[in-house]
């Protein structure tokens, strides 16, 4: 581990809350030293190096401890286990305002978030001036009781004095919609210039596409535990596919057990016609990657078995999304009505897809082998070779259209 | 962030200033309140029980010897009630900014310490201006002030933390600091107790203290047992107490 280089490490932290179920035996176990606690890990063994200068996204389901992730960065809890070390100043907008006091003046809370953060008295002047410029109050609504202010003016406030204290790391809890449009622009501004001038940023967002922008890398937080990290878009793909199976809980279990096995059960030659023997995706880099990029070409290969000499075939495939919706389909006797495939043996059938316009996600392929009417359904496969669609590209959705700009008038 | 003056001077008065805001009367209040508490007491047991003060040569001499042991105890007796809430009060605000918890309870206590300085000065100023201010004892004022510093600090900030995991506290205390206002000799004084039960008085960490207000104000003696009944409360309970809060502090934070 590289601590010069590093902003944030963490090495095995966790952090356990102590649920009692009667407050004397807390006393007791401070002076006996015996547990008398059950345990709640709301982190789990997180090894993670934040390097300077990164936009680092968390993401994740509510409850999956991305709250005290963030409050570990800064500084509210203490880890239980493992070494968290955090270089520089900190700024959290956990909760802007926190700390504010509404009987007191605007100023008068800019001064105590000023002691608050350390900052000496020789330089509260100057951060008051920066705060209360930033914020664009003026000089007379800043005597005011903050109770006073609208919620906007309490907001731009706040995260004026949480930013103008010049961190090293900022750690932001979705925070970055404050105030009107205007204010907006300029809070998120602010934010990316904390970016150019090399500073930490530590990013916890349910905006995906906020995320997707803003972060280099991402970790996902599942049940207290790191579930993936790495480049944004590989995080936030596993998270969106998961979200996705999650609102269609009777799947979520049937996808994950098919593995892209061959397709149907080996069955006795002579009882079916004809099977589906294996189904292949190739990609210029091999057969059957983890993850495919959007607007690769692959080639999707049909293997099968052909039992009976008279049987008269076509093949269908759909590609669909782990949430089972269908995102394409075709089929031989849509294009070949009339050129039904026949005689006995294995027969390998492809069909290429170029520039694969898929965007990121998790997907699956269906496989069907039928008549040739097109109409009866001899053997199917259904969601086998899961596979995973990565972009390199800023459009979203499903897949990519092409389009044109175009200035008129 | 780390303890620093600054940012208790700026919690203070925040806590002074708020308290009384938007209220009519304002910071009066603060006074007030215990002016009202000390008139209640002077006319009922000066007027009605017949106390009287030997060794205070005035007509006035209760109003005096009640002022000398109430000023502290009310200090006392709030600043302990306002530290025992306060982290409690402060719980979601302490999961939200990274701060130095033991700001929370030594304000609630600087703050009373404030009234009673204020308070103090006036009743030193009419003790001159009635002529019976004796300077024999008055060297005892900062040793009683610093020992009731040390002894609520200590008392305030492992009242705080325990009442973080042991809310039953907070209902205590109004019994806890009304049983120990009764049993110290505020409202009378030690020659009135009983001879054989004078020791037992010397178990209430208070009463050494407000007998050593006693001795600084109205320059009765300050005999040793009391003392060293002092010394040791101070230590136990005050040094002992920021000891057992620094002992403590790594559970907060775990109770969300």
């Amino acid at each position: 581990m590289n601590d010069v280089a590093s902003a944030i490490s963490l090495n095995g932290v966790g952090k356990v809350y102590r649920i009692y179920s009667n407050p004397f035996d807390r006393i007791r176990e401070i002076f006996s030293g015996k547990s008398r606690h059950a345990q709640h890990w709301a982190l789990r063994a997180a090894t993670l190096d934040i390097a300077k200068g990164e936009t680092f996204g968390l993401v994740g389901e509510n409850g999956a401890g991305k709250s005290t992730f963030l409050k570990l960065v800064a500084g509210t809890l203490k880890p239980s286990v493992g070494r968290l070390q955090v270089h520089g100043r900190v700024a959290a907008l956990l909760e802007l305002g926190a700390g504010f006091h509404p009987e007191e003046s605007g100023r008068e809370n800019v001064m105590l978030m000023a002691a608050m953060n350390g900052i000496p008295a020789s330089q509260t002047d100057d951060y008051i001036r920066e705060v209360v410029a930033f914020s664009e109050l003026s000089a007379d609504v800043i005597e005011r009781p903050v109770k006073t202010y609208s919620s906007g003016m309490f907001m731009r406030l706040a995260f004026s004095a949480a930013t103008a204290v010049d961190p090293d790391v900022l750690v932001i809890d979705e925070a970055l919609s404050v105030g009107d449009m205007h204010f907006q622009k300029k809070s998120l501004d602010r934010i990316m210039r904390f970016r150019e001038r090399g500073k930490t940023v530590l990013f916890c967002s349910h905006n995906l596409y906020q995320v997707r922008s803003l972060c280099s890398r991402a970790i996902w937080m599942h049940h207290g535990e790191v579930r993936e990290s790495g480049d944004t878009e590989g995080v936030v793909t596993a998270y969106e596919s998961y979200e996705r199976a999650k609102d269609k809980p009777a799947l979520a279990e049937t996808s994950g057990a098919l593995t892209g096995e061959p397709a149907s059960k080996p069955v006795r030659a002579g009882s079916i016609p004809a099977r589906i023997a294996d189904v292949l995706i190739e990609t210029p880099d091999g057969i059957n990657p983890a993850t495919i990029a959007t607007f690769q070409s692959i080639r999707i290969i049909f293997e099968v078995d052909i039992f009976d000499p008279d049987c008269r075939f076509h093949i269908g495939f759909a590609i669909t999304r782990n949430d089972r919706e269908n995102v394409f389909g075709s089929a031989t006797h849509f294009d070949f009505p009339e050129q039904a495939f026949s005689g006995s043996g294995l027969h390998r059938i492809a069909v290429r897809i170029p520039d694969l316009p898929l965007l990121s996600g998790d997907y699956m392929l269906s496989v069907y082998l039928l008549d040739d009417t097109g109409l009866q359904v001899i053997d199917m496969a259904e969601a086998i070779r899961p596979f995973r669609v990565l972009q390199t590209k800023r459009e979203f959705g499903f897949m990519y259209m092409p389009h044109q700009w175009e200035r008129q008038g | 962030m780390g303890f620093s003056w600054q940012l208790l001077r700026v919690w203070l008065r925040r806590e002074v200033k708020s308290r009384y805001a938007g209220s009519f009367a304002g910071a009066l209040w603060a006074v007030m309140g215990p002016v009202f508490t000390v008139l209640l007491f002077y006319v009922l047991f000066s007027f009605i029980f017949k106390v009287r003060i030997p060794e205070i040569a005035s007509q006035a001499g209760y109003f005096y010897f009640l002022l000398a042991g109430i000023l502290p105890w009310l200090s006392i007796s709030e600043g302990l009630s306002r530290a025992t809430g306060v982290i409690v009060g402060h719980e979601q605000f302490l999961q939200k900014q990274a701060f130095a918890v033991e700001i929370l309870p030594v304000t609630a206590i600087a703050a009373a310490l404030l009234t009673q300085i204020v308070g103090t000065v006036i009743c030193v100023v009419l003790m001159a201006w009635a002529g019976i201010l004796t300077i024999q004892f008055l060297w005892l004022f900062p040793v009683a002030l610093l020992a009731q510093i040390v002894l609520t600090l200590g008392l305030g900030l492992s009242l705080a933390v325990f009442a973080v995991h042991f809310r039953d506290l907070l209902h205590a205390m109004p019994l806890l600091l009304q049983f120990f206002f009764y049993a110290s000799p505020i409202l009378y004084q030690m020659t009135m107790v009983p001879e054989a039960f004078r020791g037992l008085f010397l178990l209430n960490p208070f009463a050494p203290l407000i007998m050593t207000y006693h001795s600084a104000m109205l320059g009765v003696p300050w005999p040793l047992p009391v003392a060293i009944a002092l010394m040791f409360w101070v230590l136990l309970l005050g040094c002992g107490g920021i000891w057992l809060f620094r002992v403590m502090k790594p559970t907060l934070g775990e109770a969300a």
